[in-house]
């Protein structure tokens, strides 16, 4: 007995497999969870707190800030010391008006979440799919390990590549095919656009998720940052479809 | 501008004794959390479990926390309609405190910060390398390996210079005439105040770079510049190509896989994406949530 739901949030379209629980109260506590993170954190809402933070009408430090934004905040603060500045969720063109989006952090972020939460009750086989960014642990609904593809950059319809894996994993992937040139580089302002995409894993989506973005707008340099993080690897998927990738990663790769 | 520390009341640095603080400090860091394995001998559910009932060790034990929305937060109107749509659907009733357990919105348990501790283990393990350079590399005291100063004033002796217990720095003693005009000549024969870089010395862990900061002779700092990435290894970087002709590419329905992993889309251009194909699949077969 295995649950599958897809739910539409935070402009995106968030695939959940539950594999070894059919307890549908696991759903709708994602759902209520990920509902919640869409207040709190969308910049598309013109209450939500980010918007109210980017627009000064709140502080950072205002007790009506929840721990989860400010827990939030200073990752991102963390993020932007630790990748000189490539990360940098101040400096980039929000959808509020304002020059603040944590959004490519906030999404793995509430799916790490929504993974420690699965596990906190006992689940060991899941897999969610946030509008493409990946947690996972255990095994998959026949026992095996997970298959996840990572999407062709040219090709809407065909894999790059095919990750078989087991146990806690995060993967995400940036790129601009998607969504067209919307990965800012704040260093000078210019859209990043030399890469198709960047896959990065590890075992925290939220810092996965981080990750990756910073290695798409880094570019191929990128590769040797992220070997600077312990337990995270990835590749790189450039226009003319060379794959650029770390050992650490090829190991994840189904042959 | 680096001012030198006076060292009156400062024993001067012993490379050898810095390494053992660091190392101390580094095996003190926690270890980040392990990612998903990869080509293990238990490659399915079936071999986990019966490797894990027939030993004695038992299973961690998992965060306590059983609900994530924080404690005092009611579900928002649109979770709300999202629940009743869902519970209609089902033809259920299932409203929103008959889910949510007894133990009240404490928070989900402390994640890990894996990549800063390893950060901090890895910066340490970095000085480590670095101080190595002094000749202190983990098993041996190599005479080749040492730090070597290229700039800064230096005094007409230098031979007694840095810490009598380590492979002194070599100092190169043709520098001494290039700056003998802009340094006035110092008489006691020891290295001059200041911070002098070091050229970048590579070795099979990569290139690392110190500064050595000198005050009345002796040696009280070491900065380092540059250091190897990671613990120590050189990335290396593999390179293939992907088919460039259609036919060529992996297909989904070759590859059977559970998800795709792609650039963020949109929920609009989810419906033609192939996670949505993936996932209506999943629904007609007869599994729901």
């Amino acid at each position: 007995m295995s649950l599958h739901h897809v739910e539409a949030v935070m402009g995106t379209s968030i695939s959940i497999d539950v594999v070894d629980s059919h307890d549908r109260t696991l759903i709708d506590e994602l759902v209520r969870w990920f509902h919640h993170v869409d207040g709190e954190f969308s910049p598309y809402k013109a209450d939500s707190t980010i918007t109210r933070i980017g627009t000064g009408a709140l502080a950072p430090t205002d007790p009506e800030v929840s721990d989860d934004v400010r827990e939030v905040l200073q990752r991102c603060g963390e993020l932007c010391e630790d990748s000189g500045g490539v990360f940098d969720v101040w400096s980039l063109p929000s959808p509020n008006g304002t020059r603040f989006d944590p959004c490519g952090y906030v999404k793995g972020w509430s799916v790490e979440r929504a993974a420690q939460f699965l596990r906190s009750r006992g689940v060991r086989d899941f897999c969610i799919n946030a509008g493409g960014d990946v947690v996972l642990d255990g095994f998959d609904q026949g026992g095996a390990m997970w298959r996840i593809g990572i999407r062709h950059p040219a090709e809407p319809t065909a894999l790059a590549l095919v990750l078989q894996v087991s146990g806690r994993l995060g993967i995400a992937t940036s790129g601009s095919y998607e969504r067209g040139a919307h990965l800012y580089n704040p260093r000078d302002g210019t859209t990043a656009t030399a890469l198709a995409s960047a896959t990065v894993v590890g075992p925290d989506l939220a810092e996965a998720d981080a990750f990756a973005t910073t290695v798409y707008v880094m570019g191929e340099e990128g590769l040797q940052w992220l070997a600077r993080h312990p337990g995270y690897s990835g590749c790189l998927i450039t226009h003319d479809l060379q794959v650029l990738s770390t050992d650490d990663f090829d190991r994840y790769v189904a042959t | 501008m680096n001012t030198p520390r006076t060292p009156r009341n400062q024993a001067p640095i012993d490379p050898l004794l810095r390494l053992q603080q660091l190392d101390r400090s580094r095996q003190q860091q926690l270890p980040p959390p392990t990612a998903g394995t990869v080509r293990q001998p238990t490659t399915t559910r079936q071999a986990a479990d019966a490797r894990r009932t027939s030993s004695p060790a038992p299973r961690q034990s998992a965060p306590t926390a059983t609900t994530l929305l924080p404690s005092g937060v009611k579900p928002s109107a649109q979770a709300s309609a999202r629940i009743a749509a869902l519970a209609a659907a089902r033809g259920t009733v299932s409203g929103p405190g008959k889910a949510s357990s007894a133990r009240g919105g404490k928070p989900v348990g402390k994640r890990a910060k894996p990549a800063r501790a390893a950060k901090v283990a890895s910066l340490a393990l970095s000085a480590v390398t670095t101080i190595g350079l002094a000749g202190m590399f983990a098993d041996q005291n190599s005479q080749t390996d040492s730090i070597v100063l290229t700039q800064g004033t230096i005094g007409t002796v230098a031979a007694t210079t840095a810490t009598t217990t380590a492979p002194a720095a070599t100092v190169p003693g043709n520098t001494a005439t290039t700056v003998a005009t802009t340094a006035p000549p110092v008489a006691t024969g020891q290295v001059l105040d200041g911070t002098y870089v070091g050229a970048g010395d590579s070795n099979r862990w990569g290139t690392v770079q110190v500064q050595a900061v000198y005050s009345s002779g002796q040696l009280v700092d070491v900065q380092i510049l540059q250091y190897p990435d990671g613990d120590g290894k050189s990335v290396r970087i593999n390179q293939r190509a992907l088919p460039t002709l259609i036919n060529a590419s992996i297909t989904s329905q070759s590859a059977n896989v559970s998800t795709v992993s792609g650039a963020t889309y949109t929920s609009d251009s989810y419906t033609t994406s192939l996670q949505s194909a993936i996932d209506a699949a999943k629904a007609a077969s007869g599994i729901n949530g």
